[in-house]
């Protein structure tokens, strides 16, 4: 176990030297022009642009301007996203701060809506296994199809209509000045999110419960279950669940992950001041050392789902161990 | 957006069900059976055929690739191209004209403080003949508009899809066939790519090379469809080479492929002429789960504002520029955000369609 | 300055008149119990370029939020229309007008006693060498980034200061507390003006720091901003200027791209000031959002006001068709002209023909259905707003076309005279005119605006390449030289005080070239400039000395100078295609019970809106 904890370990750590480099290569090296003058912007003085080109290294070789920006990947304090070379000079304020002023709005979303879809979409999934061919079947099924084939903007725009505009069910978009997550939470102003964010992935959940569970059950141990004489709730819940929610955990996981990196299309339109819009704008605006720390960070975020789960799996399942 | 396909095992013992097939046709055959056996191809048309909604499905994917081939003819039809100005389709306050069957309340005239008389028309939606599905932008016909849509759909779903075929084929035999340490690095390399925080380097690729002049590379990287296409496909192999590697490395050892290598044939012709005919089938399934993926994938960078350049007609783009739209003129938000829905519907039931044939036991 | 309010007009367009109104209520200044208090919810799409650094911020609304509410300076403006004299300036700071010496070069002014600072300097007085800083701060690059410190020139040792051979300005002094002398280097009759604009408001001393409370914040002294108005940043009382700078915590207030907080200023005299009647309690903004969605909120009265918004079409229909709607629609004229630029260093637009052409070939009328039709404001026939030549020229149109919708024939004819038709039919052969490269804002009608003068141009053989930009992007790619933009549509330039000068200076002269701001043509530019922003061309014309003269002309001659400058540009420079005399428009909330234009900034006077319910 601990070796291939250890294994897992070099993985993340490769992967996050990977993410960084191409991160500096899109957002610094790629694009024409002088990185320093575009990421100080705006009108702008020699002074700051010197600053900017010195904080970043562009006058040493590329493998030190590579280690400027690397550094800021390394939660080690005063090494992580560290004020020099990650400052938003868009918003005049350093990453870091902004980062995780704007963490809770995004990992609100992310924790919110992930209740939402496993609580349809499981459900779903396993009422559409268990009752194979039924209409209760064929109803999961087709919400499941329309769920995943709807665009997510389109879906949030239509909610936004229907319950704000011409209900007035929901707040507006947006949070309260100086409201915290918890009073926005009890405004209701997470919910059209929450359930944007949650249709499609409900969808996807149910359709891979719904998958796995007949697969699961048509196999070997499920038969001995029921020859056993246990009774077909029993072998469910007890036997085949188990087989086919383990995929679901690991999908979670990984999706959990992802969220935290920001949901851009959902943040920017519901305008919830996360970090996903930050992201969205900052692009918008070429604030790129904005946006390579949050590139930065939510690789990390992802990276650490792979390993929690990659190693819980390994907790469950010994066999993996030796993959 | 883009997730791992949910039916890794449901797929491996699909091929082997399928395999089984063979083996017993071939003993038909061989025992000197009078049996008509069926190849895997034809008991998979079988199914296919006999599901409804895939055959559904397939009709609107042929519809639409028709519509799409069609679009200049309707252009020429209807009179405007896709990026034809006509301000005469705006009313004077610049608003878009609605199609021209929509119910339109009548104009009223109405007098407000220091109007003028002549200078007031109605408060509702002015129809617009001749605009079958309404006015869009600066007076541009939104039929024709979501028609060209359809070919950037199209060209995405196909390109950037075609581009993660080839590369996950590629990577997913050599992975899969000489194990090893090709293996290792390939799979690695999957790993690698699987975990990168795929949306935000795609925008800000797209964003860095894509709103400049100057491009990326000295030019060698220039704004526009093709780039989209590649960032999308560049993301998406990782899914193709999985599924590839799992089902050359539960091939491998058959025994034709080894009775193959002892006539002497060389690891390439296995690999072309043995193996990947029989991986054909998982392949286009998840080929055809991809394409709404990715035609999804560029509707949202559109959305956000760095696909496709202005000209190009694009369902994300439009749903950008129109989302908020509804209040007052609902068929800009409607008609491509139906477009946009309906076909990867339709690839999705196409998709899923073919899955099932493969694998019956998942059939609704 | 960068004009950011987009706009739509109706009835006052429609009238003819440059200064007429629509219905809506209007106040005459006069503070009423009645209408005080009460919490005003703004809601701006943009944050402010530069976080509220008043050395570095020249925008109109940033402008407003200065003068109705934090920074009071010397002199300073009423927040109404013109005509109600909303264009002239009146002592603020200063006790009454200045002293100015007989050959013009000497100002004295005298401060108003009592006039105390925010939070936390809330017992100390504004004194005069406290302007003397804020005129240093100005004058310093380190601070003064995207302002318009060009316009304290005159005074004598700013440059030098600037240029740093100097360790203050040799031409300010400040005899005692309430006394500012000024000494100039040629007689600037505007001068009273130019101490009306936030970067001259007070900067308090803060121990023996050079520049007081803004000591060690040159990139931010927004966040730490001390104010001098009715308002106050939330939060400014837990300020502490007794650290280090770099310990110091900006103002809870101001959370940059979320949110801004302005409170009562407690230590605030309104017995000093008869300009700002300072209605609201408080003024809560958030930034960020969706245009049309925000402008359904303010429908909806949800909240009060969008800032730097433009009113989509359908909502300007719904006000001015509806007749319960109407009084809460308000249009004026924003001083402000809305233009197409062209670079004059990039083939073809070397040559004055397909310049000619192209102003020939544009359809304003178009421009301005897409913005919204007449409401949005008024054909520009030149680049001069009317007001700033006392309207000389409000008949003058040279590339007149019939409803302004553009003239192919004359364009093309114009274009046979070109040296890239080089088989007079008409049409650009050369290929420069293909491809070109053309910055729009992304924001709406802007892409719109776009695809029309694509259309308008392509019978002339130029065809354009659009990149579509955010907002804050777009301007600094028009202004950059470096970037080689051919096209820049979307930009819109309003007076930063009633002169021809807020004009002819920043946009035309070269003193407004890159890397300062606004020359987008690059008029005036010296062939080694040419050379070093990498271009072929090797000369560009000059307004310089004209705009020179009419900077030292006097009165009517004044007017006349920049009329005929305007002419001059429109038919011997051609810099430009101006098409819209832009109009203010704004929908209030039925919350709101009282508004009025200031016309200084071009924005709802935010100081004079009166919200019910608090």
């Amino acid at each position: 176990m601990g070796r291939y904890l250890i294994r897992r370990v070099l993985f993340m750590i490769l992967v996050l030297f990977i993410v960084s480099l191409l991160t500096f290569l899109i957002f610094v090296k790629l694009p024409a022009g002088d990185p320093a003058r575009r990421a100080v912007g705006k009108s702008t003085t020699p002074e700051q642009i010197e600053a900017a080109r010195e904080a970043f290294g562009l006058d040493k070789p590329l493998y030190v301007q590579y280690a400027r920006f690397a550094r800021g990947l390394v939660p080690f304090p005063g090494w992580f996203l560290d004020e020099k070379v990650y400052y938003s000079y868009g918003n005049f304020v350093s990453v870091k701060e902004e980062l995780f002023r704007r963490l809770p709005v995004t990992i609100t979303l992310a924790i919110g809506s992930a209740v939402i879809w496993l609580a349809m979409g499981i459900p779903i999934g396993i009422v559409s296994a268990v009752k194979k061919g039924s209409v209760w079947d064929r109803a999961g099924m087709l919400f499941a199809l329309i769920g995943v084939s709807m665009p997510v903007f389109w879906l949030g725009q239509l909610l936004l209509y229907v319950f704000w505009f011409k209900l007035r069910w929901a707040p507006k978009s947006g949070l309260d000045i100086g409201a915290s997550i918890w009073v926005s939470i009890a405004q209701g102003k997470f919910i059209l999110p929450w359930i944007t964010l949650a249709f499609t992935s409900a969808a996807f959940y149910a359709r891979m419960v719904r998958g796995n569970l007949i697969e699961t059950m048509g196999d070997d141990y499920i038969r001995t279950a029921r020859a056993k004489g246990l009774s077909e709730r029993r072998v469910i819940y007890k036997h085949g669940l188990r087989g086919a929610l383990t995929p679901v955990v690991t999908m979670l996981g990984l999706d959990i992950g992802a969220l935290l990196g920001g949901a851009f299309i959902t943040e920017t339109l519901f305008a919830m001041p996360g970090i996903g819009a930050w992201a969205v704008q900052s692009i918008g605006t070429n604030d790129f050392p904005v946006v390579m720390g949050v590139t930065i960070v939510g690789a990390l975020f992802i990276a650490a789902a792979n390993l929690i789960v990659d190693v819980t799996y390994a907790f469950l399942d010994p066999r993996v161990r030796y993959t | 957006m883009t997730k791992s396909p949910e039916d890794l095992e449901a797929s491996r013992s699909a091929v082997q069900a399928s395999a089984e097939d063979t083996s017993a046709a071939e003993i038909d055959v061989a025992v000197g059976k009078d049996i008509i056996g069926k190849s895997p191809w034809e008991i998979f048309w079988r199914q296919f055929r006999r599901d409804r909604w895939a055959l559904a499905g397939g009709v609107m994917v042929v519809i639409m690739i028709l519509l799409a081939i069609t679009a200049p003819l309707f252009a020429r039809i209807v009179g405007h191209g896709p990026n034809e100005v006509n301000l005469k389709a705006l009313d004077q306050f610049g608003l878009q004209g609605a199609p021209s069957w929509w119910p339109c309340p009548p104009p009223q005239e109405i007098t407000f403080t220091g109007g003028t008389a002549e200078s007031l028309g109605q408060s509702g939606c002015t129809a617009v003949p001749g605009y079958v599905l309404g006015v869009e932008g600066p007076g541009r016909d939104q039929f024709i508009r979501i028609l060209y849509g359809a070919r950037t759909s199209l060209f995405i779903a196909f390109f950037a899809t075609g581009m993660a075929v080839i590369l996950g084929v590629v990577f997913g035999l050599m992975a899969g066939f000489f194990r090893g340490k090709v293996d290792t690095v390939i799979s690695r390399a999957t790993d690698v790519v699987l975990s990168l925080p795929i949306l935000l380097l795609a925008l800000g690729l797209a964003a860095a090379c894509g709103t400049t002049a100057e491009g990326c590379l000295g030019g060698l990287i220039k704004p526009g469809l093709i780039l989209v296409g590649l960032i999308i496909g560049l993301f998406s192999w990782p899914y193709i080479s999985r599924i590839i590697r799992g089902q050359v490395l539960s091939m491998r050892e058959k025994e034709f492929i080894e009775a193959s290598r002892s006539l002497g044939a060389t690891d390439f012709r296995i690999m072309a002429r043995e193996i990947l005919p029989n991986v054909a089938a998982p392949l286009i399934v998840y080929t055809t789960l991809i394409i709404p993926a990715n035609i999804l994938f560029e509707a949202g960078l559109s959305f956000l504002g760095v696909g496709v350049p202005d000209e190009v007609a694009s369902w994300g783009a439009m749903l950008a520029s129109s989302g908020s739209a509804f209040t007052y003129a609902p068929w800009l938000m409607i008609f491509p955000g139906l477009a946009l829905f309906m076909t990867t519907l339709a690839f999705n039931l196409v998709g899923d369609g073919m899955r099932d044939a493969l694998d019956p036991r998942t059939q609704v | 300055m960068v004009a950011v309010v987009a706009v739509l007009g109706i009835v006052a367009a429609a009238c003819g008149g440059n200064d007429s109104t629509s219905s809506s209520s209007t106040d005459t200044g006069s503070a009423s119990a009645d209408l005080s208090g009460g919490t005003l919810k703004f809601a701006q799409l943009a944050d402010f370029y530069s976080a509220l650094d008043p050395q570095k911020e020249y925008s109109a609304v940033t402008w407003e939020y200065y003068r109705c509410c934090l920074l009071r300076t010397l002199m300073s403006y009423k927040g109404v229309p013109t005509d109600q004299g909303g264009a002239e300036i009146f002592p603020d700071i200063a006790s009454a007008a200045p002293e100015i010496s007989a050959d013009g070069l000497t100002w004295s002014f005298t401060l108003k006693q009592g006039v105390m600072y925010g939070d936390p300097f809330g017992d100390v007085a504004v004194a005069a060498g406290d302007f003397i800083r804020a005129l240093e701060r100005t004058a310093d690059p380190a601070a003064n980034t995207g302002g318009y410190s060009f316009y304290y020139s005159p005074i004598k040792g700013f440059d030098d200061y600037a240029a740093g051979k100097a360790d203050t300005i040799s031409g300010m002094s400040a005899p005692d507390d309430s006394t500012l002398v000024i000494k100039l280097t040629e007689p600037t009759g505007d001068l009273g003006y130019r101490f009306a604009m936030g970067t001259t408001a007070p900067i308090p001393p803060n121990g023996d720091a050079k520049y007081g409370a803004a000591e060690g914040h040159e990139r931010n002294y927004g966040r730490f901003m001390v104010a001098t108005g009715p308002y106050q940043i939330q939060g400014a009382a837990d300020l502490d200027f007794s650290v280090d700078p770099k310990e110091q915590k900006p103002v809870a207030g101001y959370v940059p791209g979320r949110s801004l907080v302005l409170e009562r200023n407690p230590n605030y005299d309104p017995a000093t000031d008869d300009l700002r009647p300072a209605y609201p309690e408080s003024i809560e903004v958030t930034m960020g959002g969706d245009n049309n969605d925000l402008y359904n909120q303010v429908s909806a009265g949800e909240i009060d006001f969008v800032v730097d918004g433009a009113v989509p079409p359908n909502k300007i229909k719904e006000y001015t068709t509806d007749p319960d709607l109407q009084d809460r629609l308000n249009v004026y004229p924003s001083d402000a002209v809305r233009y197409v630029s062209f670079n004059l260093a990039m083939p073809p637009f070397d040559d004055i023909h397909v310049r000619k052409a192209i102003n020939w070939a544009l359809d304003k009328q178009g421009f301005r259905q897409v913005r919204g039709g007449e409401t949005t404001g008024q054909i520009a026939g030149h680049i001069f707003v009317n007001s700033l030549q006392n309207n000389l020229l409000a008949d003058y149109d040279p590339y007149a076309t019939p409803n302004s919708a553009g003239d192919q024939k004359k364009a093309m004819d114009e274009m046979k005279q070109s040296k890239y038709d080089s088989n007079g039919d008409g049409v650009c052969d050369d290929p420069s005119c293909e491809g070109m490269l053309t910055i729009t804002d992304r924001e709406d009608p802007y892409p719109d605006q776009a695809a029309i003068l694509k259309d308008n141009l392509a019978p002339l053989g130029i065809t354009m390449d659009v990149k579509e930009l955010e907002r804050g992007v777009m301007y600094n790619k028009c202004n950059d030289a470096n970037s080689h933009t051919a096209f820049c549509i979307g930009p819109a330039w309003g007076k930063d005080y009633a002169d021809g000068f807020t004009f002819g200076g920043p946009l035309f002269a070269s003193g407004g070239l890159w890397e300062s701001c606004c020359n987008y043509s690059l008029l005036g530019a010296t062939p080694d400039q040419l050379k070093g922003w990498g271009y072929d061309v090797t000369s560009t014309p000059s307004v310089d000395d004209k705009v020179a003269e009419c900077s030292a002309a006097q009165d009517e001659a004044r007017f006349q100078c920049w009329a005929d400058l305007d002419k001059q540009l429109m038919e011997e420079v051609v810099p430009w295609v101006p098409y819209l005399f832009d109009n203010s428009v704004d929908i209030l909330s039925p919350n709101v019970t009282n508004y009025s234009f200031d016309q200084f900034a071009g924005l709802a006077a935010f100081d004079h809106m009166a919200v019910s319910g608090g």
